[in-house]
């Protein structure tokens, strides 16, 4: 575990939390922060923080909160309050 | 590489508690809170009233509580490189810091460390708190953990 994969963690947590709070400026912050960091030092991003984070607005998604989340045939839906959406597969 | 006294400098700083001990603006001094943003010259700190202060890093001394991550004193044990200038506990921080030498991204803070009182067991407030010379922490925020790398090869 690198320091950069350990900030990405926190990032993302403190992400979840500014989002929970409705700090949604803030929590976008940190996930351009997180993002930044992880191209700098070439980490990549963990699964997770792709798929809940907006590519469009960069915000925290927040299933319910901020983002719809609807299953279709074979892949997953999630649109973001600002009308960006995200789309992966699943298998059954 | 949990976050220790010898990364912090490297580390994420954001959602950590922090005092500042010093700074050249003295309306700065002595606020307390958890840094909420942080640019390349400065924090964004939140008080426990909700209010955001900005406060420059440079020519300030801030103190930092680092969470205690392993029960033990695993992150206590490592800082006795430090034990130079090592504080005794409940000392206000007046210590003039040695900055000599700083590269302005050094990998290893000159940080003068104490743990506190309590926190061989593991208490609820305690954590081990870090005084460093916020100088060393201008660099911009994105790119502070790359800079040098762990490689023994250096
Ligand atoms: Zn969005």
């Amino acid at each position: 575990m690198t320091i950069a994969e350990e900030r990405i963690d926190r990032l993302a947590e403190l992400a979840r939390e500014a989002a929970i709070d409705g700090e949604y400026d803030r929590s976008r912050e940190y996930v351009r922060l997180a993002r930044r960091v992880a191209e700098r030092n070439r980490c990549g991003l963990p699964r997770r923080f792709k798929r809940f984070t907006c590519d469009d607005c960069d915000v925290f998604l927040r299933p319910g909160r901020n983002a719809r989340i609807r299953l279709q045939d074979g892949h997953v839906v999630v649109r973001c309050d600002c009308g960006a959406t995200k789309r992966y597969p699943y298998r059954a | 590489m949990a976050l220790t006294p010898e990364t912090l400098t490297r580390h994420e700083l954001i959602g950590l508690r922090v005092r500042v001990a010093d700074a050249p603006n003295p309306d700065l001094i002595g606020i307390a809170g958890r840094i909420v943003a942080e640019t390349m010259q400065t924090f964004v700190v939140e008080t426990s009233e909700g209010e955001t202060k900005q406060v420059q890093k440079r020519g300030s001394l801030c103190e930092f509580r680092l969470p205690i991550e392993a029960p033990g004193g695993a992150i206590t044990t490592d800082t006795d490189e430090a034990a130079g200038d090592r504080k005794v506990p409940g000392s206000s921080s007046e210590l003039g810091m040695e900055t000599a030498g700083v590269r302005p991204r050094q990998s290893v803070p000159s940080a003068s460390v104490r743990a506190d009182a309590a926190s061989p067991d593991g208490e609820c407030e305690d954590g081990v708190y870090v005084t460093v010379d916020a100088t060393t922490l201008l660099s911009r925020p994105a790119e502070r953990t790359e800079v040098t790398g762990d490689s023994k090869w250096r």
